[in-house]
C-alpha cells in the first residue's frame, strides 16, 4: 500500500526525464516511472475533464484514464508525444461516461454557478479559465486547455478531439473571440465575486 | 478574408485577443505553480497507483511475437511470383494415358469407332433406308446456273438453320395491321364505278330480275 505522502514537492530520481522517456521506462516494466507520470499530469487531466463532467465524475474518470493508459502502455508509440495519447484516452472515457449517464437518463448538471464556494473544487482555477469552462462548449474548452495550458500543437489538439486541423483552428478562434467579448462578465462574476 | 487569415494564423491577432491569450497562459502557469494536492487527490492518486500494481500491463493480443523484415517479405513475394509465372507459362504437359485413348478414338474413322463401341449395335441394328439419288443429292447445277434467291433457303440447310435461329431469337410481337392511309373517297368512287361498269356490261339483267322481286309495301 502506497502511503499518502504524494505532493508536488516530492522529487523522484525520474523527475528530470521527459514524458516519452518515462513512458518508455514504464513499457519496460518500471512502474515508478509511470507513478511520476501520474503525479505530473493528474491535475491537468482533471482540469481537462471538468469541461465534460462534474467534479466527482472527473475524479473517477481521471483515475480510470491512468489505469487504462498503464494497461495499454504497450500500444503507446514511443516515437510520438505521450500527452496527446493520454488526453485522447481521457476524452474517450469522458464521452463514454456521458453516454452511459444519458442511457440511464441521468442529468448531468455541470457546476456553472460562479458564486458557489469552491470547497469541493480541489484544483485551483484561474478566473478566465473558469469563465471559459462555464461559457464555452466542452470541445472548445478542451481545445483551449490543450493548446494554451498543456502546450499541445494544433495538430495534436485536432488528433485528441478527433477533428481536422482547420476545424480546430476555427474552434480556437471562436473561443478566443467569445472570451474577449465576455470581459465584463469576467470582471463582475469571476474576478470580484460577491 | 480577414477572419479567415486570423483563423489560419496568418493575420495578427487583435489587441483584445492577444490579451486573452496572454491571460490564459499566465493563469495556466499560475495553476500549475499553485497545484497542491488535496487529501482527496492524494487518496485518488494512491488508489490509482495501487491498482496499477495489481492489474499490471495488458498484453495486447494483436502484438506479433515475431517480426519479418521487409526485405525478407519482398524476397518471398518475388519468389512466389516467379514460381507462379513458371508454372503458368510452361508448355502443355504430356497427356495422360486416358487422354491418349480418347485421342486415338477421335482420329479413327467413324465406322471404326462405331464398331469399337459395342453398345451401338442395338442402336444401329435397323436398316438405314436408301435415299433415292435425286433426293439425296442437292440440285447442284440448277441452283448454280439459275439461282432462285427466294428458294435458296430450301436448298441450303445452313440458311434454313440460320433463318430458324433468327426466328426463334427474335421476340414475337403480335401482328398489328397498320391501316394504310389513302384517298378514301377516290377509292370508294373507283370501286363504285367498277361495279356500275360491270352492271352495265351485264345489260341490266340483274336489275330486271331484281325489279320483279321488289315488293313495295305500300298500303293505302
Amino acid at each position: 500500500m502506497i502511503s499518502a505522502t504524494i505532493n508536488k514537492a516530492s522529487i523522484t530520481k525520474n523527475s528530470c526525464e521527459s514524458d516519452e522517456e518515462l513512458a518508455s521506462l514504464a513499457r519496460s516494466g518500471q512502474i515508478r516511472a509511470f507513478d511520476e507520470l501520474v503525479r505530473r499530469h493528474w491535475a491537468g487531466i482533471r482540469r481537462f475533464l471538468l469541461g465534460y463532467l462534474s467534479h466527482s465524475a472527473s475524479d473517477d474518470i481521471a483515475q480510470e484514464t491512468f489505469l487504462r493508459a498503464y494497461r495499454k502502455i504497450e500500444q503507446y508509440d514511443g516515437t510520438r508525444p505521450f500527452l496527446p495519447w493520454l488526453f485522447t484516452i481521457a476524452r474517450r472515457l469522458a464521452l463514454n461516461e456521458i453516454r452511459r449517464k444519458n442511457r440511464k437518463n441521468e442529468v448531468f448538471l455541470p457546476d456553472h454557478s460562479p458564486d458557489k464556494v469552491s470547497e469541493t473544487e480541489p484544483l485551483s482555477f484561474g478566473p478566465l479559465w473558469k469563465l471559459a469552462k462555464d461559457q464555452l462548449s466542452a470541445n472548445a474548452y478542451a481545445a483551449l486547455r490543450l493548446h494554451y495550458a498543456e502546450d499541445l500543437s494544433v495538430e495534436d489538439v485536432a488528433r485528441v478531439l478527433g477533428k481536422g486541423k482547420i476545424a480546430t483552428k476555427v474552434m480556437l478562434h471562436r473561443a478566443r473571440k467569445k472570451l474577449a467579448s465576455c470581459s465584463e462578465q469576467l470582471k463582475e462574476n469571476y474576478e470580484n465575486p460577491a | 478574408m480577414k477572419t479567415l487569415r486570423k483563423i489560419l494564423g496568418i493575420a495578427p491577432l487583435g489587441d483584445q485577443e492577444k490579451k486573452v491569450l496572454q491571460r490564459l497562459r499566465d493563469e495556466a502557469l499560475q495553476e500549475k505553480a499553485n497545484d497542491e494536492f488535496t487529501e482527496s487527490d492524494k487518496t485518488a492518486i494512491s488508489d490509482t497507483l495501487n491498482a496499477l500494481r495489481e492489474k499490471g500491463v495488458e498484453k495486447h493480443p494483436s502484438m506479433p511475437t515475431w517480426y519479418l523484415s521487409p526485405n525478407w517479405a519482398i524476397g518471398l513475394t518475388c519468389l512466389a511470383c516467379g514460381f507462379l509465372i513458371y508454372f503458368t507459362s510452361s508448355p502443355n504437359p504430356p497427356s495422360s494415358p486416358k487422354d491418349q485413348e480418347t485421342a486415338v478414338l477421335a482420329s479413327a474413322s467413324l465406322n471404326q469407332r462405331i464398331q469399337d463401341l459395342s453398345w451401338t449395335e442395338d442402336v444401329l441394328g435397323f436398316e438405314v433406308p436408301a435415299i433415292e439419288g435425286s433426293l439425296a443429292l442437292p440440285p447442284v447445277h440448277e441452283w448454280i446456273e439459275k439461282p432462285k434467291l427466294e428458294n435458296l433457303h430450301t436448298i441450303l440447310p445452313i440458311s434454313s438453320s440460320l433463318a430458324f435461329y433468327e426466328e426463334i431469337s427474335r421476340p414475337t410481337f403480335p401482328r398489328i395491321e397498320i391501316p394504310q392511309f389513302g384517298n378514301l373517297p377516290l377509292d370508294y368512287y373507283l370501286e363504285e364505278s367498277n361495279r356500275i361498269k360491270e352492271d352495265l356490261q351485264n345489260r341490266f339483267d340483274f336489275m330486271v330480275e331484281s325489279i320483279t322481286s321488289i315488293d313495295i309495301g305500300i298500303e293505302g
